[in-house]
């Protein structure tokens, strides 16, 4: 045959190829889970971390995750730890 | 849109073009062109094998175009029978080809 069937002839773009992207992991809901000057209850947690971010100050403990939770009922103070780091501690009220 | 241009002179086809990109889907996906495109490399390879050069056939990179050289009952019923094909292809997919008459001098 003369004419070679081009069977996309009257196609528009080229085909597109396909990403390698696209996937992502559930976000773990990080962060502050309590206000500076809220009032929390020994046990609560106070802050989501991956490594410390924060640092556990007076009253806080740290779990096995870096999670940050207090350990007397009291109000939250996030406070400067240092130069360039934060701790937050909770002061029982008065 | 696939933009189809049919030449005719005293009810007879004269010549036939075919230019424009169906824009069904993406390349290699396109349906519609894949219709149209078999119906016009099927209708040149016959005009050339059944007509050999009552008809100029030419091809470009995104256009094809039919002129009818020499006349006959023959040839017009090729071409009649492509044009019904081109039809069968837009009462189904009327926003990808568009099929326009023309009255033309020879």
């Amino acid at each position: 045959m003369k004419f070679v069937l081009n069977i996309q002839f009257f196609a528009s773009k080229k085909g597109v190829g396909s990403t390698k992207n696209g996937r992502d992991s559930h976000s773990k809901r990080l962060g502050a889970k309590k206000a500076d000057g809220q009032f929390a209850t020994a046990g609560s947690i106070l802050y989501r971390q991956r490594g410390t971010k924060i640092h556990p100050g007076t009253n806080v403990g740290r779990g096995g995750d870096d999670t940050l939770f207090a350990m007397v009922d009291g109000i939250v103070k996030f406070e400067r730890l240092g130069r360039d780091k934060k701790k937050v501690s909770v002061y029982p009220a008065a | 849109m696939i933009q189809v241009s049919i030449g005719m002179c005293g009810g007879h086809i004269i010549s036939l073009q075919c230019k424009g990109h169906a824009g069904y889907a993406v390349s290699g996906k396109d349906l519609v062109c894949a219709g149209v495109s078999s119906i016009l490399f099927g209708a040149l390879n016959a005009l050339d094998e059944m007509e050999n050069g009552n008809a100029e056939l030419r091809v470009t990179n995104s256009k094809i175009s039919i002129r009818v050289k020499e006349d006959s009952e023959h040839i017009q019923l090729l071409l009649k029978m492509i044009l019904i094909q081109l039809k069968t292809v837009q009462e189904s997919y009327q926003e990808y080809i568009e099929i326009k008459k023309m009255e033309v001098q020879p």
